[in-house]
């Protein structure tokens, strides 16, 4: 989405999971393109905030710095449990190779700024702006 | 929503105080400016800022207003230090992220034969770009609670760079209050090995010649002459700063739900100044603002280093003293005289400049004839401007001034207006050499996504925000 001077991501999906599974693949294509990051490291997260919005904003940041200091790139996601306030998930991904995906764009955050996570009948949808 | 927007002459204008605003908005603006700003939401941004508790005068916007989050960037709002809040979202992300000036002996002839070289020196020598860093540079935990703590005085006493150089930076290079142990282990995690890192976006590394000189008088005192060559940084405090800003939103929703403070917009949220939260995350803040100071004085030794090796001259010969440093992101407890009265205020500057006049106690004693020195950087292929503080400053915005271009183009219109086009080399064609890691990030960066900055600084020295010293123009760009 268009942002002066930073990123707007604008995702959906049929349930709570492919909501944040696409918000996820959009992080990831704003930092390093469209990448399928297989691989065998494997990463348990257990995560908490006050509503979903907040939760979303929490795991977007989350795996921004398990990128940044241990050069996780996730790959798969499991949704052990995603409800409200709280998740816990299962990821496979790739230890980052910046040969192999060289960085497209430093993202310093996810932010709060006119978060929205919204949903209807069959549809989950969530607004994020990332600031770069 | 609809902002409204009233003229008040020609670079002021007004947002009316209405709804939950708790205090009007004030643009520093020309016409052509305010026309832009409605297609966006900074004007929005300006009129939230005022909701905030607290707010004392006008939430104010320089000329180089735009869109952020939560606050404008470009923003500055001074809240009051026993009744007010701090708001993370007023400082950002990039804790401190400033810019410091060189000057030096050179002059852009005696350098010319040599400028490529030069460039790829820094280029090596300066870690650009995600996840370069140095490799003798490691930090022990204990060291770098000592940087947060004592900023770029831990720099100099570490052998990077000298005692003069702490008298030309905002603060002296340290804010105090600072307390590691406020700083989380994951912000501390993320620091260790991004001191003395460029980093990417918006921050670079430019070498630069004086192309005109407006203020003789103010040059004079800078060191600036024309045909001089100079060198800018622009960083921040890298992951550090951004870890201990996602950490304080976490603490701040929270408190804003305990201390009943509704918000416009999340990215607001804030506590009490003198709340334990409002305390925290001050303590922090300085830390990650130290270490930023500490950051571009790494990088100032380095600088000095490669001009020294690539020309074959010593530190005497070359004089590259440092000008001065400034933050523009940043809170800072300043006194300021409101309506005739003396307060103390949590001053917020988002993409704002401090510009302290002449004769103020914080201005270095080379200065205080003319005034705090303002870098102003501009894009890569125009020009970037040095300021002095201004008697007016003091009266209308707290001290404080625009602190860049400002953006015009988001970054997928940049990236669209350059396709098929090969910026490098066009760039090289004007005489500017560009050095970048990122694939995106000099399609995103072009000159046409930003305002002309000197049409910003107009606006400022029209205004009485500011008085414009000396141009500088690009020669050689070092981007991450």
């Amino acid at each position: 989405m268009e942002h002066t001077a930073d990123i707007g991501i604008r995702c959906w999906g049929p349930t709570p999971d492919e909501l944040f599974r696409e918000a996820t693949g959009a992080l990831i294509e704003v930092m390093v393109g469209p990448v399928c990051a297989a691989g065998n490291e494997r990463l348990c997260l257990e995560l908490q905030a006050s509503c979903v919005e907040e939760l979303l904003v929490t795991w977007l940041n989350e795996l921004l710095v398990r990128f940044e200091i241990e050069g996780f790139l996730p790959g798969e996601i499991t949704f052990v449990q995603l409800e409200e306030q709280r998740l816990r998930a299962r990821l496979s991904g790739a230890r980052y190779d910046p040969a192999r995906w060289p960085i497209e764009r430093q993202v310093k955050a996810a932010t709060y700024h006119l978060l929205q996570v919204e949903h209807s009948l069959d549809t989950w949808r969530a607004t994020i702006y990332l600031d770069l | 929503m609809s902002v409204k927007v009233q003229q008040i002459d020609t670079c002021r204008w007004r947002i009316p105080r209405e709804g939950a605003m708790r205090s009007e908005g004030l643009i520093f603006a020309n016409a052509g400016m305010i026309e832009r700003l409605q297609r966006e939401k900074a004007l929005e941004q300006v009129a939230n800022v005022a909701t905030l508790p607290g707010i004392v005068g006008p939430s104010l916007a320089m000329p180089d207003i735009h869109w952020g989050y939560g606050f404008p960037i470009g923003g500055v709002a001074a809240f009051d230090a026993e009744h007010g809040v701090v708001s993370p979202g007023g400082v950002g992300y990039d804790i401190n992220c400033g810019v410091r000036l060189l000057r030096s002996a050179l002059s852009r002839e005696e350098i010319a034969p040599r400028l490529a070289e030069l460039a790829d020196t820094l280029y090596h020598n300066v870690p650009a770009g995600v996840g370069s860093q140095r490799r003798d540079l490691r930090l022990t935990l204990h060291e770098e609670k000592q940087v947060l703590r004592r900023g770029a005085a831990w720099a100099v006493d570490a052998g990077f760079g000298s005692a003069e150089d702490l008298e030309h930076i905002e603060a002296g290079g340290t804010l105090p209050g600072a307390d590691p142990e406020r700083v989380s282990e994951r912000a501390l995690a993320r620091g260790r090995s991004q001191l003395g890192t460029l980093g990417s976006g918006n921050h670079f590394l430019e070498i630069q010649h004086v192309d005109r000189v407006f203020a003789a008088d103010a040059a004079e005192a800078l060191g600036l002459y024309e045909g001089q060559i100079t060198v800018s940084i622009h960083t921040g405090s890298r992951g550090l700063g951004y870890q201990v800003c996602d950490d304080s939103l976490h603490t701040m929703l929270q408190a804003s739900r305990k201390y009943g403070i509704s918000l416009p917009d999340k990215q607001l949220c804030c506590a009490p100044v003198q709340s334990p939260e409002g305390e925290h995350y001050l303590a922090a803040m300085a830390g990650a603002a130290n270490f930023a100071f500490a950051n571009r004085q790494l990088i100032t030794a380095w600088v000095r280093e490669s001009f020294e090796r690539v020309l074959g001259k010593g530190p005497a010969e070359l004089r590259m003293g440092l000008i001065y440093d400034v933050c523009h992101n940043i809170a800072k407890l300043e006194t300021h005289l409101v309506a005739g009265r003396s307060r103390r205020l949590c001053v917020h500057r988002k993409g704002a400049t401090r510009a302290f006049p002449p004769g103020h106690p914080e201005t270095p004693a080379a200065y205080r004839q003319i005034g705090q020195p303002v870098l102003i950087p501009g894009d890569m292929g125009r020009y970037s401007f040095v300021l002095v503080g201004t008697p007016g400053a003091m009266d209308e915005t707290f001290g404080s001034t625009c602190h860049g271009a400002g953006r015009l183009l988001s970054r997928h219109a940049a990236k669209k207006l350059v396709r098929g086009r090969n910026l490098v080399a066009e760039l090289a064609q004007q005489g500017i050499l560009v050095r970048a890691t990122g694939r995106a990030t000099v399609a995103e960066e072009i000159p046409e996504a930003y305002k002309d900055v000197a049409e910003v600084v107009e606006v400022v020295e029209q205004a009485g925000l500011g008085r414009i010293v000396a141009r500088l123009r690009p020669l050689a760009v070092i981007k991450g």
